[in-house]
């Protein structure tokens, strides 16, 4: 992931209006208009709103979530939508009332349309006509087509299956590397990790929709960061597409805050969407959250894309290539990479993975300038001795929209088998997907769940407790490849019930890095080595310090997944005694979203045990 | 419990300590010749959780054509026009591959710049990759050089 810092100019303009600076017969058009206006209350419009992007706030008050005065026309306009609408008429009908460096028309030419269209007038009815830059850029451009472009999970980043979202306008007879790219992101001028993470939740950082060619986000996402890039083209007739290029012509250089969970890349790109196709109204179906991944699944099904495109990333092509070598020819490839020189009988299949891995070494910065220079020069040159490749390309998987929604409810009932009483529960999961879930559309070898409460009762003795929060529980086991091993870790925090006395709950942060390996086709074995902090005030000193190790192997595939994994640890500070935990499971999935599963969980601490089994239900949406 | 696991289980919580504190390191490079890839940058764990979606910005806000990205001289007068120079530098590392292999994205993309008709654009790709070695003529030929070669092809 790239992080610049931006030194984007802070242009504050404010719009004066100078009402009794109407001419006459300005005065009265706008009068009449405005009694139209009224009359149908024209800014409760469902498409002015999107226009404007009003929403009502949890408390029920209206306002817009743009927050850059410059896209307000009324000093008051971003919480007064009519105010907004009648200073926005009063501007077109005469544009020299504004006083800023660019024309009403430029500022707002999806504004301006609409108006038109809404109260069917003539285009000769706002002086000074449509935007002649807005024109200009198009026809020069030759834009016919918009695409959404989805670039997936990267290996070993498991929050990167949260996903991206961009929009890319497609130009006339150019390929599409050659599209101008829409993304809205936010400027981050932090380096520290945690910091970036706080601010970019609570709102601290200025999000700007910036346009850049095409081919510089697929080298970023595909051939950089190793993401498979998917692309869904839209099928808009040439009004949408003129609309949607408008409302982007009018959000391109305002800025907004930036809230990672909900006003993120993914939910700004919605509203050209929905100002290209009113109908479709999707914005406000994302009232808490929006998760790039369920926002395409939305944005799919309201039939608003054509079949996507898959243009795998450079790791993915690797991988189809090395599938394909045998392991002698393996050999020889490595022995290139790291050095051998060309014999001159090497076969177009073991010359392309050389280059691809060379390549690779260079963006991981394993090598230098130079020395990529002068070898990258003499494999390509040895490479265009052979002619073509006869391989095929890598074979999409199953595309992002297939796989299950993020957020998911289970309900469970089970019995201790020791204690011999009978429990149930309801978990609830804000985000995203877990080690047993179905892996149809995600990225294997990675879970992230966020914000996941159980809350248990035990019938016969009438109690009910939380018997875990999860606030965040991220994994990344990643098998190796050749050309990278990566080390697997996982992170989680949250507070859980003490198993044998449930209504004390204690808090944990626990950190593990180890290995991962693949078993068979769609298998995982992980070990790692671990240290849980635990704060409890059932301890001496609150707090105790207890490392150990933890391990895991599962099978998933479309039908059902199976697996076990155990935590080991073993109190070195604070606490005397070692504690255990193994659990079994195993679901079947009924449909996308929904799975049946059966677990088994085995606990030891301080010298007491405890034995659950249950069924679940899991429901995802 | 004994030192050596004592130390492994340290080592271990160190790297994830690494892992969620890593700072991320840019390398600045220019864009006139190969190895004008962009490349990657370390980033630790949060950076990861939060930097997903969050994305850093690159790009200029322009809807215009010329990228902008460019450090490097451009020769005067010169017969195509500017986006192909642009993207010939900005792509430099791509096209190579492409040309060396006779096929690819960056090849079609660059055929579509140049005009080329269709129905000569499978004697382009093999005149890319047969003139390799006089297009790329060495480790350090300059964009500009590339251009001039592609375009006295056609």
């Amino acid at each position: 992931m790239h992080v610049y810092a931006s030194s984007c100019a802070q242009l504050r303009l404010c719009a004066v209006f100078f009402f009794c600076f109407l001419p006459l017969k300005g005065e009265e058009l706008f009068e009449s208009l405005w009694a139209r206006v009224e009359a149908e209350t024209l800014w409760e419009d469902p498409e002015w709103w999107t226009l404007g992007h009003y929403h009502r706030t949890m408390w029920g008050r209206v306002s817009s979530r743009i927050d850059d005065e410059r896209f307000f026309l009324h000093p008051k306009g971003k919480h007064n939508r009519k105010a907004e609408f009648q200073a926005t008429l009063a501007a077109f009908l005469d544009p020299d009332s504004v006083l800023t460096d660019r024309s009403v028309a430029c500022r707002f030419p999806a504004r301006r349309t609409w108006l038109l269209t809404k109260l069917d007038l003539p285009d000769s009815t706002f002086p000074g006509g449509d935007c002649p830059e807005y024109l200009q850029s198009i026809a020069e451009l030759e834009i016919e087509s918009a695409t959404l472009i989805y670039p997936s999970a990267y290996l070993n980043s498991p929050a990167s299956m949260f996903g991206h979202l961009l929009l890319v306008l497609d130009r006339k007879g150019k390929d599409r590397l050659l599209s101008r790219a829409v993304n809205y992101a936010a400027v981050v001028n932090d380096r520290f990790g945690p910091l970036f993470a706080i601010k970019g939740i609570l709102g601290f950082y200025d999000g700007v929709y910036s346009i850049s060619p095409y081919y510089e986000k697929v080298e970023e996402y595909a051939s950089v960061n190793r993401r498979d890039i998917w692309e869904y083209p839209l099928e808009l007739n040439d009004e949408e597409l003129d609309r949607l290029l408008r409302h982007v012509w009018e959000l391109q250089y305002l800025q907004s805050r930036y809230f990672f969970f909900k006003e993120n890349c993914a939910f700004n790109l919605l509203y050209p969407l929905q100002v290209a196709r009113p109908s479709l109204s999707i914005v406000e179906r994302f009232r808490l959250s929006a998760v790039p991944v369920s926002l395409l699944q939305q944005v799919t099904r309201s039939g608003i894309t054509a079949e996507p495109r898959y243009r795998p990333s450079k790791a993915s092509e690797m991988s189809h290539l090395a599938q394909q070598l045998s392991p002698q020819e393996m050999e020889t490839v490595e022995r290139l990479v790291y050095g051998d020189s060309l014999s001159g009988d090497e076969s177009p299949e073991i010359l392309s993975l050389v280059i691809a891995w060379v390549q690779y070494l260079y963006t991981e910065q394993t090598i230098s300038d130079t020395d990529y220079r002068k070898r990258i020069l003499t494999l390509f040159s040895a490479r265009s001795k052979l002619g073509k490749l006869s391989l095929s390309s890598a074979p999409a998987p199953s595309p992002p929209e297939s796989g299950h929604a993020p957020r998911r409810i289970s309900l469970y009932g089970g019995i201790d088998s020791v204690s011999g009483a009978s429990l149930t529960g309801v978990k609830v999961r804000a985000a995203y997907h877990d080690w047993l879930d179905n892996p149809v559309g995600y990225s294997s070898g990675s879970s992230i769940r966020m914000f996941e409460f159980d809350v248990q009762g035990r019938p016969e003795v009438g109690e009910m407790y939380l018997n875990e929060l999860t606030l965040m529980d991220v994994r990344s086991q990643t098998p190796p490849e050749p050309w990278v091993r990566p080390l697997s870790w996982a992170v989680a925090f949250g507070g859980v019930a003490d198993p044998f006395r449930p209504q004390h709950l204690r808090g944990y942060g626990d950190f593990s890095s180890g290995l991962t390996r693949r078993v068979g086709h769609r298998g995982h074995l992980y070990l790692m080595l671990t240290q849980s902090i635990i704060w409890d005030t059932n301890l001496n000193s609150n707090l105790s310090w207890e490392p150990g190790v933890e391990w895991g192997l599962s099978h998933a595939s479309d039908k059902f997944s199976i697996g076990i994994r155990g935590r080991h640890t073993w109190g070195v500070l604070g606490y005397d005694d070692s504690r255990h935990n193994v659990e079994w499971e195993g679901r079947r999935f009924l449909r996308r979203n929904t799975s049946l599963g059966l677990s088994a969980i085995y606990r030891y601490e301080n010298a007491e045990d405890q034995n659950i089994i249950s069924v679940n239900f899991n429901k995802t949406f | 419990m004994n030192n050596k696991l004592t130390f492994l289980l340290i080592a271990g919580l160190s790297m994830a300590g690494t892992q969620l504190l890593a700072a991320g390191t840019v390398r600045e490079n220019c864009g006139c010749g190969l190895g004008s890839m962009a490349l990657g940058n370390e980033t630790g764990m949060v950076s990861h959780v939060v930097g997903a979606t969050l994305n850093g910005l690159s790009g200029n806000q322009t809807f215009a054509i010329s990228s902008g990205t460019l450090n490097c001289d451009q020769s005067e007068g010169f017969v195509s026009s500017k986006e192909v120079e642009v993207f010939i530098a900005d792509n430099m590392d791509h096209i190579a591959t492409d040309a060396a292999v006779g096929e690819g994205a960056y090849l079609s993309a660059l055929a579509d710049l140049l005009q080329i008709e269709n129905a000569d654009r499978a004697d382009f790709y093999v005149s890319m990759q047969v003139n390799f070695d006089k297009i790329f003529t060495g480790s350090d030929v300059h964009a500009d050089e590339v251009t001039r070669s592609i375009v006295s092809l056609i």
